[in-house]
């Protein structure tokens, strides 16, 4: 039984450390997504855990989109690209993996023969 | 952002210094025979560069940035060239002083230190990505 509550206090920290850490950098960029980003913060389940996950990625992807592109037009820094473009990468293989982790999490209570 | 983000936001200020620095070195070589059009004129003087630390104070860290490109103030060189049209009374031009032998001894050491931070930011990314795949 210990073995069990420990798996759930794991993943309910990692949750907790996902949506904070989203809901902080919302905060930062100060934008209208930071309305949207509070109705999210105080569920702090499943479904927010992934959506504010995505959210913090999207940022990421996007800054690497608007750069690559004046990349092309030659109007950025070449360095500059290809380190958004790396950093989009990373945090996207940071987002896959952890939803696969937790989705495999869900699945296996799931599946807990009763 | 992470410590390891850092190091490679750190490399790459250092890759555009080096790149600067490149720029420069080039434009040394180009213009190494670049003499006056007139004999009263100057020839071409060699660039050096300066760097810089710059503080990133939102992520708390120290970048590199091109301080100032400024002047080499050592003397010119003379060469005997009575037809060229900046020759002198006595037949002799003045040359630009750079030097090819210094300027490629320092391309070498730019690419070097160009190459420092590209390892830096392959270490960098291979431990971060390595990390995430340990969740696999």
């Amino acid at each position: 039984m210990t073995t069990i509550s420990n798996a759930i206090n794991a993943y309910s920290a990692l949750s907790r450390a996902i949506t904070g850490e989203a809901d902080s950098l919302t905060k930062e960029s100060k934008g209208d997504s930071g309305a949207l980003s509070q109705s999210v913060a105080p569920g702090k389940d499943f479904a927010s855990v992934l959506q504010s996950a995505a959210k913090d990625s999207v940022s990421t992807l996007r800054n690497a989109e608007t750069l690559s592109a004046a990349g092309i037009a030659g109007k950025a820094d070449i360095r500059e690209v290809v380190q958004a473009v790396t950093n989009a990468e990373l945090t996207l293989q940071t987002v896959v993996n952890v939803r696969d982790k937790v989705i495999s999490a869900y699945n296996d209570i799931i599946h807990l023969p009763v | 952002m992470d410590d390891l983000q850092k190091s490679t936001a750190i490399a790459v200020s250092g890759m555009k210094a080096q790149s600067e620095r490149v720029r420069v070195i080039s434009e040394n070589m180009a213009n190494a025979d670049s003499t006056a059009q007139t004999p009263d004129g100057l020839p071409y003087r060699r660039k050096v560069v300066t760097f810089k630390t710059e503080l990133d104070r939102a992520n708390g860290i120290n970048r590199v940035a091109v301080n100032k490109v400024r002047n080499d103030p050592s003397d010119f060189n003379k060469r005997f060239d009575p037809k060229n049209p900046a020759a002198d009374r006595d037949g002799y031009v003045l040359t630009p002083n750079v030097n090819s032998l210094v300027e490629m001894m320092d391309l070498h050491e730019a690419q070097r230190s160009y190459d420092a931070n590209m390892n830096v930011i392959t270490t960098s990314r291979g431990m971060l990505s390595q990390t995430v795949q340990l969740l696999r």
